[in-house]
């Protein structure tokens, strides 16, 4: 789904954001300082760079100054979150600005929207044996086959596959998936659930998580 | 209007007022008196006109003659004012006013004069041809006939002479007024101009222009007004200063309180989401508790940490005067544990002083520094705790040889928030707040807190208090030596 690099001192955040990411399907990579963010971009492979604002020698402001002509969109990661420095931020080039704390789903959603606006997202996503054309709106199997799904039920599909390994809640998902076209309970996900395990032999793959609602495993 | 014009005008209206009524006054009375005189001439004039008369008719019964008595008189009042020099017009005429004799009187009509009462002379000013004339008129009576008499003398020129001067003394009034308003003017802006001054500095440094100072030059009460002013202008633009300073330190304060609060929030918050909702691996998992344990931990520190500062800002209780020496004691035997974990030797020499202190409070801000000390020093590594006396003020010292300060300016480590080694901090759930407090703590007693640090060499910190009157006097050497031996913690090696 790409591969995003995160340059972040506080090593618990760190890694916080890599589990994050790496749960969703993301690729990452890692830096404390903007020392070897030069080499790193040279090296190529890049989608998405994570940036704290306040590192301790070189703050993320003149590092952006530095990467910018390397083209890859940057998010801001920053404890202040006073609209000035929102502000500043997008101004100075990043391409969207997120506040500690966060929350996880925020974190990927916003990444998401990035990607998807600098053209950085896979038009195709993959999981497993299912190839997922956004564009087209169309699921094959891996052998080439077709498949048949209502627009709802495909929108579902899509939820998952970003957010895979992460449990979302039910009332999650009809919002972010039927947004405010749907009125109804959540009764409505329960059933495009149990239409996606039929018709795409997910039954092992999307799995009930007591309490909260459901999650897309990655396993065979 | 400017304070100057005013100044100027008011000065003007009073010069105008004085100068013009003077002048005019002295042209009316000038002119008045010399009508009085020309006044009492004629009636001087009258009387001898009378006796004249009196004397020319009374020869006429001596004198047969072939003439009416009428003409006899008129022939001889003819003679007379002929023979006579006279110094006004006279016309004389008959009671039912027919005229008689005239000599240089003017031709003004009889209806036009009033006749005299017996015993009364008539005077009256009248214009005749452009010329202005004083005629009196009175009765004279003599044996058998009332004569007429009446005199005039010309007053023209007395009058031409008032106009005259009243348009001279328009002119000079004039000339006078332009020359007076402008040197008042002129005047008045100088001696206004200080004001002035004033007002445009007053105006300037209220519109924020905090440094603006008055030069006023003059007299001294002008001086005075400036110093004084300048004195003010001080005061507020050190006020100002003072203001924005404190307000950017609270700013900072908070922005600084603020991250380290929500850093480990963040941790909280992510891991406990992680764990919920993801399926992680053991080992990730174990991490992820840990991390939520320790961060809660921190923010148990700091949110007490912030309670210490709060309440080191309230009113001190109550100080009583305690010994130094006990306060250095009872830290050492504290700080023992960590000492002996972290194998270093810890050396304790104080004289015996005596500190108007709040007892837990200057340990906590003793505390502080010592484990700072502790923490910046490595494995067989030594410690000095001292307390001595030197000239007006008492100082109790941490000095360690451990990493020391990168910071050229160490005193930096007091301020809030600021820490000399983040991640070393961190691992002791710290947040840069401990100096802060224990400067707090020790400007509340009326002190200061010094730092000297040189990089990887130590650091020493002191605090600085100001001498009390009651101090035990003498030293001894002796007594110094014993606290010293006596002071040593014990540790498992001998010497540093």
């Amino acid at each position: 789904m790409g591969k995003i690099l995160l340059i972040e001192d506080e090593e618990a955040i760190r890694t916080l954001m890599r589990l994050a990411l790496t749960a969703a399907g993301y690729q990452t990579a890692e830096l404390t300082d903007g020392k070897q963010i030069i080499e790193t971009l040279e090296h190529g492979g890049l989608d998405l760079i994570l940036l704290d604002v306040m590192l301790p020698e070189e703050d993320g402001f003149s590092i952006l100054k530095k990467i910018r002509r390397y083209q890859v969109p940057v998010i801001f990661v920053s404890a202040r979150t006073q609209l000035a420095d929102k502000v500043q931020g997008l101004q100075a080039g990043a391409d969207d600005y997120i506040t500690k704390p966060f929350e996880m789903m925020e974190l990927l959603a916003r990444v998401e929207s990035v990607l998807r606006r600098t053209g950085r997202k896979n038009g195709i996503l993959t999981f497993q044996h299912l190839c997922i054309d956004e564009d087209q709106r169309q699921v094959r199997k891996a052998s080439g086959q077709s498949l048949e799904l209502t627009p709802k039920e495909f929108d579902l599909l899509v939820f998952f596959v970003r957010n895979r390994n992460i449990a979302l809640y039910r009332e999650e998902i009809l919002e972010k998936v039927w947004h405010d076209d749907y009125e109804g309970t959540t009764r409505t996900v329960d059933m495009h659930v149990a239409s996606l395990r039929r018709k795409l032999g997910l039954s092992r793959q999307i799995v009930s998580v007591y309490k909260i609602g459901y999650r897309l495993e990655d396993r065979l | 209007m400017r304070l100057r014009y005013q100044l100027a005008l008011s000065a003007f209206a009073l010069f105008a007022l004085i100068f013009n009524g003077a002048g005019l006054m002295l042209i009316e009375i000038s002119a008045h008196q010399r009508f009085q005189d020309q006044l009492e001439a004629m009636i001087g004039q009258n009387r001898a006109l009378d006796g004249l008369l009196t004397t020319t008719v009374s020869l006429l019964q001596f004198y047969p003659s072939v003439q009416s008595l009428d003409e006899q008189l008129k022939n001889q009042l003819e003679k007379m004012l002929k023979e006579n020099v006279l110094e006004t017009g006279v016309r004389i005429l008959d009671d039912s006013g027919v005229c008689l004799a005239e000599n240089q009187f003017p031709e003004i009509a009889d209806d036009q004069l009033t006749l005299p009462q017996p015993d009364q002379i008539w005077l009256k000013t009248k214009r005749f041809k452009d010329r202005e004339y004083l005629i009196s008129a009175h009765q004279v009576a003599l044996n058998s006939r009332t004569l007429i008499v009446q005199t005039s003398a010309e007053i023209t020129e007395l009058r031409l002479d008032q106009e005259h001067q009243r348009w001279l003394f328009l002119i000079i009034t004039l000339v006078a007024s332009a020359v007076y308003l402008g040197a008042m003017i002129v005047i008045s802006r100088r001696l206004t101009h200080p004001v002035e001054l004033l007002a445009e500095r007053e105006r300037q440094i209220a519109s924020g222009n905090w440094h603006q100072r008055l030069d006023l030059s003059g007299s001294r009460e002008l001086k005075a007004l400036a110093v004084n002013f300048n004195r003010m202008a001080e005061t507020v633009e050190q006020k100002v200063a003072e203001l924005e300073t404190g307000n950017q330190e609270k700013e900072i304060f908070i922005h600084n309180l603020s991250h380290e609060m929500k850093t480990p929030l963040t941790s909280i918050l992510g891991y406990a989401q992680l764990l919920r909702r993801t399926a992680m691996k053991p080992e990730d998992a174990e991490k992820a508790l840990d991390v939520i344990e320790s961060e809660a931990r921190r923010m148990e520190q700091l949110s007490s940490r912030l309670m210490q500062l709060i309440m080191a800002a309230q009113p001190l209780p109550p100080l009583k005067s305690q010994s130094v020496e006990q306060l250095l004691k009872q830290a050492a035997v504290r700080l023992e544990p960590v000492l002996q974990a972290e194998q270093l030797q810890l050396i304790v020499e104080s004289e015996p002083l005596e500190l108007e202190m709040e007892e837990e409070l200057m340990q906590a801000a003793l505390r502080n520094v010592l484990d700072n000390a502790v923490k910046a020093s490595s494995a067989g590594g030594c410690l000095w705790l001292s307390a001595f006396r030197l000239n007006t003020t008492i100082i109790i010292a941490v000095r360690d040889e451990g990493s020391g300060i990168q910071d050229p300016h160490p005193e930096r480590m007091l301020e809030p928030f600021v820490m000399e080694d983040k991640a070393r901090t961190r691992k002791h759930y710290g947040a840069g707040l401990g100096l802060a407090l224990t400067q707090r703590i020790v400007t509340a007693h009326g002190g200061r807190v010094e730092v000297k640090s040189k990089p990887h060499a130590g650091t020493e910190i002191r605090f600085v208090f100001p001498l009390s009157s009651e101090q035990p006097t003498a030293s001894d050497k002796s007594q110094l030596e014993k606290e010293s031996a006596a002071g040593k913690a014990k540790t498992g090696k001998e010497g540093c």
